[in-house]
């Protein structure tokens, strides 16, 4: 897996490629955490490159949600395949995360 | 009838994971399953493996996990061996999933991906192994 930071006016946003798994999600995790303490209160994970999420990616999502929440900010999530969508809606989570199919989309909802 | 079967003994060790993924994926692309089953298998496999792995074993001591995939014709069969304790997920009640996000548990989520992913779930414990058997219609591409 890897993880790609980048700054659109005031959003950060986290490209993830590769692999979303118990092995490399403590990682996203952790970049995730050190985000939320340096004051990012808009975020951006945009999935396109990301080929596969296991539920230890999806926990580490539902974290942050819940941390985000916490300080009212938002976090969007944009870019998924259609299987990785699905696994999305059988966690129930599409209820009550932001998902868009396109970053360009995602940048409007800020 | 049309048989293809994989077997794979992978250590308890979560670095195990991106083999696991790399090997299904190389079977599943040659016998033209379509891309959402092969994530699908991935997935039940991946979170069966990262249960045995974190909870069933002890970690300090190298053991190993035997993993059997076989599709018939247009159902695929998985067959997953440990030696860890006991642990039926058969007899784990579902967790509730439409909640407020408040209200949310973090966990439990592995076994509910499994439930609905694939068509039927059978555990047995033999001798010393933990054995868990899933079965999955494919769909047709």
């Amino acid at each position: 897996m890897e993880i790609l930071e980048e700054q659109h006016s005031g959003v950060s946003v986290f490209k993830v490629k590769g692999r979303l798994d118990s092995k490399t999600s403590p990682e996203f995790e952790q970049t995730i955490v050190k985000a939320l303490k340096d004051g990012s209160q808009q975020m951006v994970f945009d999935f396109k490159d990301m080929d596969y999420i296991s539920s230890a990616g999806l926990r580490v999502i539902l974290k942050a949600t819940k941390d985000m929440k916490r300080s009212n900010g938002l976090i969007i999530l944009c870019g998924m395949q259609d299987y990785v969508k699905e696994i999305f809606e059988i966690a129930g989570f599409d209820t009550f995360l932001s998902i868009t199919e396109t970053f360009d989309d995602a940048l409007k909802k800020f | 009838m049309n048989t293809a079967k994989l077997s794979l003994v992978l250590k308890n060790d979560l670095t195990e994971l991106e083999n696991l993924g790399y090997h299904i994926q190389k079977f599943c692309k040659l016998h033209g399953l379509s891309k959402k089953n092969t994530f699908e298998l991935n997935l039940a496999l991946d979170e069966v493996f990262t249960n045995i792995v974190s909870y069933g074993l002890d970690n300090q001591k190298e053991q190993l996990i035997k993993i059997d995939v076989q599709i018939m014709s247009k159902n695929v069969t998985i067959r997953i061996e440990d030696h860890g304790k006991p642990f039926d997920p058969t007899a784990i009640g579902k967790s509730n999933l439409h909640c407020s996000l408040e209200d949310r548990q973090i966990g439990g989520l592995g076994l509910h991906l499994i439930n609905h992913i694939m068509s039927s779930l059978i555990y047995k414990r033999t001798g010393d192994k933990n054995v868990l058997i899933l079965t999955k219609k494919l769909d047709e591409k």
